[in-house]
């Protein structure tokens, strides 16, 4: 759109093309420029309501060569000013320039019933075929445009509203102007039909009754109006009397003129026609008939006295627009009356509270009504407030009502679809300030005031049957009112805590306990994913709650942590691919990070591995190193190295058995090479410590560890080896009745088996002896070859146990479908003292911590309270102990002087330097 | 024969032949490594002198290059590194 | 300091700390800064000696060298020994210079000095006064430093006649340390000391 000041210079002709279809409602207003005979089509934004008529066009250029070719053009052609386009000279006072040009002027339209279609375009009818357009500027952003259309014979005004500075209050009935009315004049015009239009002959004369008469004439048409009549005088004539009239300065009288006629007929035609209806319903339509007609009127009135609002009523503040006269009027006499009024907004209040209930009202009438109490600028004085505290007071009452009677996820699903209904009913009929306030009223009402029961009495059921959509449904409803994440993170926290601990505290649990965890991580991420939309606030309360619960029990979940791990690392473990068990390993280690006693962790992961790799248990190096890695990355290489010097150790034990081998087939002497002997040399510090055990070996066996030793000490001068029988295995070839097996067995189980070689039977001490294997050893090992799956050896008496009087044979009729046969399971096996000695361990080297961080925190205080000092000391300490343990250390230190009793304050320390 | 001996998988542990669980300059124990290295074993061996004590090789070295005479911290006797080893 | 000076000295701390003689409260060692430069040690007066009953505190300084060189150990506590400087505190002992050997420790020191205590060496001395007393006087040395004991060591014997004469310098306007070193250095003859002071 040029500016206007271009088109009061260039734009002297236009096009109006007026949509009337209710489908459509689109205004095109095409302009042509004299001198540059350009076209510019301008189409109205396509909502009926818009109150600003010309606001937001958009132009289009149209060569003038082609204008047919463009589209919105289509249907008609400019033609070339005529010799009388000049400026009128009848026009008492030319404002502008004013041009005249002929036309043709389709409008689009539904086909109207009475309207013969007369192309192929069936839906384009030529209607109008002439008009004049009178072009002010009035300010650089808007103006003003009205054209009075000639139609042959027959003329008539009609005015478009443009863009008034003033009264631009469209209700949403404003789009009926005046045109839609004469649509109707001129039946016969079914064709395009050109037009000259000429200059006006006559010259205005101001008679001395001109003003009487001329108001008796207008006077008349708005009556007519008014009562629904036919108007006698042409339109454009009653225009250019306005125009006269305010041409001559009796605009002031003409507007109070009019405004009595206005109010007369409010007061005494609508008014009391209103007051007579006794029901509510009827009532609430006749209102709304009222309000339309009224609006309708206006929109006439107003059209006929354009001129007097753009040329006298803008121009006086003091004064309303003849439109927003109107309105005060019927505000005043019509809905401003007491009773009106509450029956009015009682009687929507109504329809409102049934539609709530679940009936269906008429929502256009709902719609029209709380439209008129909008521009009648009482909306918000006589319903708003009353409607949300009707709202207020409605689900107050369902909130309290429903969370009793419904279960949490059924009441969930309510609220969202109440909100739904709320937002709709702004969508369909409430004025779109009122969301903010209603939505958030149904929010308290139905959520911010329940926010505890609702978490107390549901949350802990949708977690435990992971109900993915009802908590979605929950996050999304809680994340609209105040602190409602901030609870629900509380509640989800709180429920991880609870259900943790279940986890981890019961002892006969342990069992499952780490995939207990891991599922449970699983399943509290995936809520977290899934439905909390991974806000971080939960994604860290999860953590902060696994870290807290996995604590609660000392020690135990990193033991069982570890043995998990060895578990899923061992020879055997064909439940997973290499990716699997990569991800796995990655889901423990979050697991560990939670452990704060990483010790433990360690003392178990490092005595499995240890196992692991010597009795050639490890399923994979790769997954053996990538834990590895990852413990490394978790807790830095002084926590990895001497498990790093255990794998080392392995290596470089491979390389001294190839060698020790290449050596042997060089060595020409009697020694029964047959036996293929590996020997893992172990570096002390890496390794758990072991017990030194002597047994008694083969001789043949006893010669080939001591070629392996001079051959090892022959490279490695100033070391000796000490030999570590408990750890060692065997594959054995056995001949049975039923054919030859291979018995993967510990040395102890070879010891064993080899002295069956020789005789049938032998007692349980003659083992004992010849072996030297100690007690416990020896009871397990038999008890493995004679009461385990595979039973090498009989046992008389039967039974599952081993006593010192049992005897023991050779099991000549062994079978077992396999070839080989592994029983040496028992190496793998944690035994008890195993299990005690490690956690010995692990406490003993916990002292020296302790003892350490006490003297290290007296030290720098020099003196301290009891109670102070723990709690540094539970700062300070990364595992968890008990206060009866510090307390044990406290005195060891005390009796050690390396910390005194306060001599007048027994509870507190004094550092002893 | 019902039984025989196909492999056999054993396991030793290596220690030093000390006459002492620990370095007496160091005083780190001889399973480890002396205070500069990491790893015990062949990068940080030990050296016997004729007198019989041992040291980390390189704590005994740094002992003998901070003094005028080549004693034995020990005992305090001429330091000369024993050869024939057990 | 060099790597192996502050390991060498934390393992000796664990050693010193489990070591019977800490048990016995013979002997102990305390850090008095983080960087194991400085530390201050405390022996036991060896029974059956003057020194009986009393603490002997020490000042220990650990150079970068060690345990190449030795440290640097000097009595804080007063004491009235030939070897032993009265005024100082400096030691002649020569496992502190020359006789110093890398498998010492701060133990051994310790034992060794308070061996020091139960067998002076009058013929190699540090205080040339004690020395010669020591020699000469065998008796006078033994209550002398049995005085010095019980006064700035925390011994148990008392000697009123030697706190008398302190205490008749001490009124005459003399400082006590100095009115002790004074009487002990002139046999406790309080007039040869007298006269030391006001001639």
């Amino acid at each position: 759109m040029p500016c206007a000041d271009e088109l009061y210079n260039y734009c002297c002709s236009a096009l109006c093309i007026l949509d009337e279809s209710s489908s459509h409602h689109t205004l095109k207003i095409t302009f042509g420029g004299v001198h540059t005979r350009s076209c510019s089509t301008v189409p109205l934004p396509s909502a009926p309501t818009t109150k600003h008529g010309f606001s937001g066009l958009t132009q289009v250029n149209v060569p003038p060569e082609a204008p047919s070719q463009h589209p919105g053009l289509s249907g008609f052609s400019l033609l070339p000013p005529t010799p009388s386009s000049s400026p009128a000279p009848s026009y008492p006072y030319p404002l502008i320039p004013t041009y005249r040009y002929s036309f043709m002027l389709p409008i689009y339209s539904q086909p109207q019933p009475q309207l013969p279609s007369p192309s192929a375009h069936h839906d384009w009818v030529p209607l109008f075929i002439g008009g004049i357009f009178l072009w002010e500027s009035l300010d650089s952003k808007s103006f003003k445009s009205q054209f009075v259309i000639r139609n042959g014979d027959t003329s008539m005004a009609a005015m478009t509203k443009g863009d008034s500075a003033k009264s631009s209050n469209f209700s949403s009935l404003g789009n009926s102007n005046g045109i839609n009315r004469t649509s109707g004049m001129n039946p016969k015009i079914g064709a395009t039909k050109k037009l000259i239009i000429k200059n006006f002959r006559e010259k205005p004369k101001v008679s001395e009754d001109y003003q009487i008469e001329t108001w008796k004439k207008l006077k008349e048409a708005v009556i007519a109006i008014q009562t629904s009549k036919r108007i006698d005088d042409c339109l454009e004539d009653l225009y250019k009397a306005v125009e006269n009239m305010c041409s001559y300065k009796m605009a002031a009288q003409l507007y109070d003129n009019l405004k009595d006629v206005i109010e007369n007929h409010v007061r005494e035609n609508v008014e009391p026609y209103i007051r007579g209806v006794q029901d509510r319903k009827i009532f609430l339509k006749e209102m709304e008939a009222c309000w339309k007609a009224h609006c309708n009127q206006m929109t006439k009135i107003r059209s006929i006295f354009t001129y007097l609002d753009r040329r006298y009523v803008l121009h006086t503040p003091s004064i309303p627009s003849i439109w927003d006269m109107g309105l005060e009027l019927f505000r005043k006499h019509v809905i401003g009356q007491q009773l009106a009024q509450t029956r009015t907004v009682e009687g929507l209040l109504m329809l409102i509270e049934n539609e709530r209930q679940g009936d269906v009202v008429d929502r256009s009438l709902l719609k029209s009504l709380l439209r008129m109490l909008s521009d009648l600028q009482i909306y918000q004085d006589v319903f708003e407030h009353r409607f949300l505290q009707a709202t207020d007071a409605v689900y107050t009452t369902e909130g309290r009502r429903l969370m009793q009677e419904m279960e949490v996820p059924e009441y969930l699903h309510h609220v969202e679809k109440r909100l739904q209904e709320e937002s709709d009913r702004v969508l369909h009929y409430l004025d779109s300030g009122t969301k903010w306030a209603l939505i958030h009223t149904v929010e308290r009402q139905l959520i911010s005031e329940h926010l505890g029961s609702i978490l107390g009495k549901g949350l802990e059921n949708l977690l435990d049957n992971n109900r993915l959509p009802d908590l979605k449904l929950l996050y999304s409803l809680f994340s609209r009112v105040k602190n409602g994440l901030t609870d629900l993170c509380f509640h989800f926290n709180s429920y991880i805590k609870k259900k943790g601990r279940t986890i981890v505290i019961d002892p006969e649990k342990d069992k499952s306990m780490v995939q207990d965890l891991l599922d449970f991580k699983d399943k509290m991420d995936n809520i977290v994913n899934s439905c909390f939309q991974k806000n971080d606030k939960f994604v860290n309360s999860v953590k902060e709650a696994f870290e807290h619960f996995i604590n609660q029990r000392p020690n135990k979940p990193a033991e069982l942590i570890a043995k998990f791990v060895d578990a899923k690392l061992r020879l055997g473990n064909k439940e997973a691919t290499e990716e699997e068990l990569e991800r796995l390993l990655d889901k423990i280690m979050v697991m560990f990070r939670f452990i704060h006693g990483k010790d433990v962790f360690e003392a178990f992961y490092k005595k499995d591995l240890a196992k692991r790799l010597l009795v050639g248990k490890s399923a994979s190096v790769d997954a053996e190193k990538s834990m590895l890695s990852k413990l490394k990355q978790e807790c830095g290489g002084a926590f990895t190295s001497k498990l790093e010097g255990m794998f080392k150790d392995m290596e470089l034990s491979r390389d001294i058995n190839t060698a020790f081998k290449q050596h042997i087939s060089n060595l020409k002497s009697d020694i029964d090479t047959s036996v293929d002997l590996t020997v893992s040399v172990l570096t002390m510090g890496y390794w758990p410590t072991y017990p030194a055990v002597e047994v008694n070996l083969p001789k043949e066996l006893l010669r080939y560890q001591e070629i392996f030793k001079k051959f090892y000490l022959g490279k490695h001068s100033g070391r000796r080896l000490q030999w570590q029988p408990t750890l060692g295995h065997c594959m054995l070839r056995a001949t049975f009745e039923n054919g030859k097996k291979e018995l993967q067995v510990s040395l102890f189980q070879a010891l064993v088996l080899l002295l069956f070689n020789d005789v049938e039977d032998l007692s349980y001490e003659e083992i004992k002896s010849a072996t030297n294997i100690e007690e416990g050893e020896i009871k397990r090992t038999l008890q493995s070859l004679a009461c385990g799956k595979a039973r090498v050896l009989q046992k008389t008496p039967k039974g599952k146990d081993v006593s010192e009087e049992d005897k023991f044979q050779f099991n000549r009729e062994f079978a077992n479908k396999l070839f080989r046969v592994k029983i040496n399971q028992i190496q793998m096996k944690e035994t008890n003292e195993e299990q005690k000695a490690t956690e010995e361990r692990v406490f003993h080297d916990r002292q020296y911590q302790i003892d350490a961080a006490i003297v290290r925190i007296m030290k720098m205080r020099k003196t301290l309270s009891h109670q102070l000092l723990v709690s540094e000391l539970y700062n300070q300490l990364k595992f968890s102990v008990t206060p009866t343990d510090l307390k044990k250390r406290i005195e060891s230190l005390i009796d050690r002087d390396y910390m005194a009793r306060d001599k007048e304050n027994p509870k507190q320390y004094n550092y002893v330097a | 024969m019902k039984f025989k001996i196909k492999s056999w998988n054993s396991v030793a542990i290596w220690k030093w032949l000390a006459n002492d669980d620990k370095c007496g300059i160091c005083r780190a124990p001889f399973d480890g490594c002396c205070s500069d290295c990491k790893i015990p074993g062949d990068d940080c061996p030990l050296v016997w002198g004729v007198c019989s004590h041992c040291f980390h090789m390189h704590c005994i070295m740094k002992w003998l290059a901070a003094q005028q005479n080549q004693i034995c911290p020990m005992c305090r006797q001429d330091w000369a590194l024993k050869s024939d080893l057990p | 300091m060099a790597n192996i000076a502050i390991q060498r000295i934390k393992r000796e701390f664990k050693e010193v700390v489990k070591s019977e003689e800490v048990a016995k409260c013979a002997i102990r060692i305390d850090l008095l800064n983080d960087s194991w430069t400085q530390l201050k040690g405390e022996i036991a007066g060896p029974p059956d000696t003057p020194y009986e009953g009393g603490n002997f505190k020490l000042e220990i300084v650990v150079p970068e060298t060690y345990p190449f060189n030795p440290p640097k150990v000097r009595f804080l506590t007063k004491i009235w020994h030939p070897n032993i400087s009265s005024v100082t505190g400096a030691i002649c002992l020569d496992i502190l210079k020359d006789q110093w050997a890398a498998a010492m420790t701060l133990r051994t020191v310790l034992l060794s000095l308070q061996a020091l205590l139960s067998a002076a060496e009058p013929d190699d001395p540090q205080d040339a006064v004690v020395a010669r007393q020591y020699k000469d006087q065998p008796s006078i040395f033994r209550s002398t430093a049995q005085y010095w004991t019980g006064v700035y060591a925390g011994g148990p014997i008392q000697n009123s006649d030697y706190d008398q004469k302190v205490r008749r310098l001490v009124d005459m306007g003399v400082d006590e340390n100095t009115a002790v070193a004074t009487l002990s250095s002139h046999n406790w003859d309080l007039e040869h000391a007298t006269e030391h002071f006001f001639s």
